[in-house]
């Protein structure tokens, strides 16, 4: 099909266009209680095409999905039609991605033997983690994909790459004293299949739904802590909501609350757009205009080095080498910004029912499922039944960050955040 | 226009379906092949083309067997690909060391049907153009504070096939959306409100829109004046949208059947029993409004019905999948629904609302003491196991003693125990509204079109 759609293009002179091809095959286990209930293999491509048309200085564009359905006509009406819609759009000109010397990072990935294979092997490894009382799992879902990602431009660039990666999603549940259950939500994408790696990571997810069965509720009147640490889902809300504020369309659309030079932080906290983290399995070499990627500085020192985000939008506020769009951040922070112990009474908010970010005022928080309060003896209690809330626009300018630093499918960084301005109610 | 493209494929998807049944005992194959529009002006872009989210463009296939130990889905893009050699060792597990559930064979009841909804007023992509130029224009004139427009316009349209050894079934329909995302700005304070229209008129829908944009501009106005809400438990009104929101978190996802099968689920335990003020009554059905998941049949075959979940404040029923109501032991619901034909089905919501009742709005505005009313669905979470949702309202507007007092607090977060919000409804509204503009996640993916709704409802919840 890309034989015959580069053959259309050209025979119809179309001076300017991209295509990004995604082939895709994944092997699936979904098991109830541990027991199987369905498999299922897939194998699938897409074909996203997008044309442009240069006229009275400006380029309009539009995009279309080839898809099994198509064959040689129905491809050729379809480039017609964007052509056509393209000829009506007067957006901005902007250049497509042009060749550099710049080399295509390798990604991690699973090595693609048998899909699945590396499935099976996984569920024996959850398996063998699922050996504690009063905690089970009730629902495992695992998805070994590989993926092979093609593009090309009429530029001339023609890129490459696939990665395996390994997607588990489960639902473990415990309960009480008083036979009540409770459960939490795991989901995590890896790019690495050792079994013991696995085995850990899930009896670690037992052992906090073991916590969450414990868990009393939140007592405002009794428990005062100084810090309130989120890590995971809640971090990475956060994050994500910081980077995204930075993002060209943010900027074009004048929705931005900081500019460069704007100081984020009175302490030194940089932030970088990488291609490439050793097991983080959103890395990738080039965008979805082929921007090869590598890394970009946004946030240093604490204050806004640059912006970011696709091509297109980046040239249209005047970016003359824009960034293109990354997967995977790392976060550093001033060594005396990290904490290894705490000795004040804090909170740990582990898990949350929807961890929210509102970009226009700054909102952060949610439910809390599950959170550790550690009073200033020592003592360790399991707590729920509370929410956060606090201005992540604030709350950034006065927080420190935990000295033991983690990977997440596409983070790499402190391991989590201590607050010190929120709100648990 | 119902597919040429699965019209083309349905005799080698019966030959593969005959063929396959020799060798396993429930064969069947499910085809879909979606397309979709998007216009979107914004006030320094345009973009217009076809869909390219995998839930509005895709042409693929699923065929299922069971081969008498458990069930094994093959997703392939055309079926001109199918080689049943490979087929069999794609599916095959080597090394498998777990049982599998028990299951029976799914029922394949005969029924050869085709059913067709079309657009009764469609428009030409010139059109629908200048009519989301003329709204973009409206909003950025509307007030200096206004920074950046963003108006859209999306039409899906849908055809979907399924063939097993004694069912043949096809089905086309579509459905639109309109949106408008507007930016404001006031110094250092930056807002953006949303809303939009719906329906499979595309006509009906832009004029629809039309007719509510003054409304949308006001609040993108009023809501540079918000302020964050004093966290407190407090009485509310809910607009529809939120009613739905509720609907859809409290007791959708608490009676999908697929979590009473792994015991995820609290309802389970409470079929026949009162879980909500005896003036709550709630659907969920494809066929219990005509919305945004108004199919004809689901994704396996079953065609769509019409749910009572809560009858005056009793928890009657759940919603299933045919693999779920297969270990139930009871009819499957037409709940059916895959993200894509690449993806699994599962138990899901399609129209989920609570009934009208008999409250006038006015009156229930006029019976708040101290408290909120909230508008403009943001997002939600459940918790089916243990009762907890969390419900995030876009903005309240505060009403003491029976009167809007001007003030505006955003975003508002509803959390609180299910049995506890539903039974604290005290009124419940004659006017009602199912909102066709819902996306709906199974956990953190498989995402799917949903619609939701309800009248507007008197409850007393904590807000943060």
């Amino acid at each position: 099909m890309i034989k015959e759609l580069k053959r259309l293009l050209k025979e119809k002179q179309v001076s300017a266009y991209e295509i990004l091809e995604t082939r895709s095959r994944s092997a699936q286990l979904f098991y109830v209680l541990n027991k199987l209930e369905t498999n299922r293999h897939t194998e699938n491509r897409d074909i996203l095409v997008t044309v442009y048309d240069d006229h009275d200085g400006k380029r309009g564009s539009s995009s279309f999905k080839a898809m099994a359905s198509d064959d040689a006509t129905s491809l050729s009406s379809k480039i017609d039609n964007a052509l056509l819609t393209a000829k009506k759009i007067n957006n901005n000109h902007f250049d497509l991605y042009q060749k550099t010397a710049k080399k295509l990072k390798e990604v991690p990935s699973l090595k693609a033997d048998d899909l699945g294979d590396i499935a099976t092997r996984c569920m024996d490894a959850i398996v063998k983690a699922d050996h504690f009382e009063d905690v089970w799992i009730n629902s495992t879902e695992i998805f070994v994909t590989t993926t092979a990602i093609h593009f090309m431009n009429s530029l001339g660039i023609d890129e490459s790459f696939d990665k395996t990666t390994l997607e588990i999603e489960l639902i473990p549940t415990s309960k009480n004293a008083a036979g009540e259950e409770f459960e939490l939500y795991f989901d995590t994408t890896l790019v690495d299949d050792d079994p013991e790696y696995i085995q850990k990571a899930i009896e670690d997810v037992l052992k906090q739904a073991i916590a969450r069965a414990k868990a009393v509720s939140y007592d405002a009147e009794k428990m005062k802590p100084e810090y309130a640490l989120i890590d995971g889902e809640m971090m990475l809300a956060a994050l994500d909501g910081l980077i995204g504020e930075l993002n060209y369309f943010k900027v074009l659309s004048q929705s931005n609350h900081y500019k460069k030079g704007d100081q984020l932080t009175p302490y030194d906290l940089n932030l970088t757009l990488k291609a490439v983290i050793e097991k983080a399995a959103d890395s990738r070499p080039f965008d979805e205009n082929g921007v090869v990627l590598d890394e970009a500085a946004i946030v240093v020192d604490g204050h806004v080095k640059d912006y970011w985000g696709p091509i297109n939008y980046g040239q249209y506020i005047g970016e003359t080498n824009p960034s293109g769009r990354y997967g995977t951040y790392e976060l550093k922070v001033a060594a005396d910004k990290k904490i290894d112990k705490l000795s004040c009474p804090y909170i740990e908010l582990l898990r949350f029912s929807s961890p929210q970010f509102d970009a226009s005022t700054g909102y952060f928080g949610g439910e809390v499922r599950l959170a550790l309060y550690h009073d200033d003896k020592g003592e360790v209690i399991p707590v729920t039944g509370l929410s956060l809330s606090g201005n992540l626009y604030e709350a950034i300018k006065t927080c420190a960050y935990s000295a033991q630093e983690i990977t997440h499918q596409k983070y790499h960084g402190p391991k989590a955040i201590y607050l010190k301005d929120f709100k648990l109610h | 226009m119902y597919s040429q493209f699965l019209n083309d494929r349905k005799a080698l998807a019966i030959e593969i379906c005959n063929k396959l049944s020799e060798d396993y005992n429930y064969v069947s194959i499910f085809g879909k092949h979606a397309n979709g529009k998007r216009f979107v002006v914004n006030s320094k872009i345009t973009q217009i083309g076809d869909s390219t989210s995998i839930r509005e463009a895709e042409a693929g296939f699923v065929i299922k067997v069971y081969n008498g130990d458990h069930y094994s889905e093959y997703s392939i893009d055309d079926l001109k690909d199918f080689d049943y050699a490979k087929f069999k060792k794609d599916i095959a597990l080597k090394g498998l060391h777990q049982e599998c559930v028990a299951v029976d064979i799914l029922s394949d009841e005969p029924l050869t049907e085709r059913f067709i909804r079309e657009d009764p007023h469609p428009l030409s992509d010139d059109e629908i153009v200048d009519r989301l130029e003329a709204f973009k224009n409206y909003f950025t004139g509307y007030d200096p504070k206004v920074v950046n427009v963003t108006c859209a316009f999306v039409r899906r349209e849908i055809s979907s096939m399924f063939i097993s050894k004694r069912r043949q079934l096809e089905q086309y329909y579509s459905w639109n959306n309109c949106m408008a995302s507007i930016i404001t700005a006031d110094g250092d304070t930056i807002q953006e409100n949303y809303d939009g229209s719906y329906g499979n008129d595309t006509k009906a829908t832009l004029d629809d829109f039309d007719a509510k944009k003054e409304h949308i501009a006001k609040i993108a106005i009023k809501l540079l004046e918000a302020t964050p809400i004093e966290p407190g438990v407090y009485d509310v009104i809910t607009d529809p949208t939120i009613s739905g929101l509720i609907a859809h978190e409290a007791f959708g996802h608490g009676v999908e059947m697929d979590m009473f099968v792994k015991n995820r689920a609290k309802a389970k335990d409470y079929i026949g029993k009162k879980v909500a003020s005896t003036i709550v009554n709630m659907h969920d059905g494809a066929k219990a409004a005509l919305s945004a998941a108004s199919y004809f049949f689901d994704d396996d075959g079953i065609l769509a019905q019409d749910t009572t979940i809560i009858e005056n404040g009793i928890l009657k029923d759940g919603i299933s999948d045919v693999l779920t109501a297969l270990e139930l032991k009871k009819a499957p619901s037409g709940n059916s629904r895959r993200e894509s034909t690449r993806r699994k089905a599962y138990t899901r919501m399609t129209n989920t609302f609570f009934c009208p009742g008999t409250a006038k709005v006015e009156d229930m505005f006029k019976s708040i003491k101290h408290g909120y009313y909230l508008c403009n669905t943001n997002n939600g979470m459940e918790d089916p196991k243990n009762w907890n949702i969390q419900c995030t309202a876009q903005y309240g507007l505060e009403i003491k003693d029976g009167h809007f007092t001007g003030k505006i607090v955003a975003p508002v977060v509803m959390s609180g125990y299910v049995l506890d919000v539903l039974n604290s409804i005290s009124m419940v509204s004659d006017e009602f509204k199912v909102i066709g503009s819902g996306m709906c996640g199974k956990g953190h993916k498989e995402w799917v079109y949903v619609a939701d709704g309800g009248p507007y409802l008197k409850a007393r919840v904590k807000l943060g």
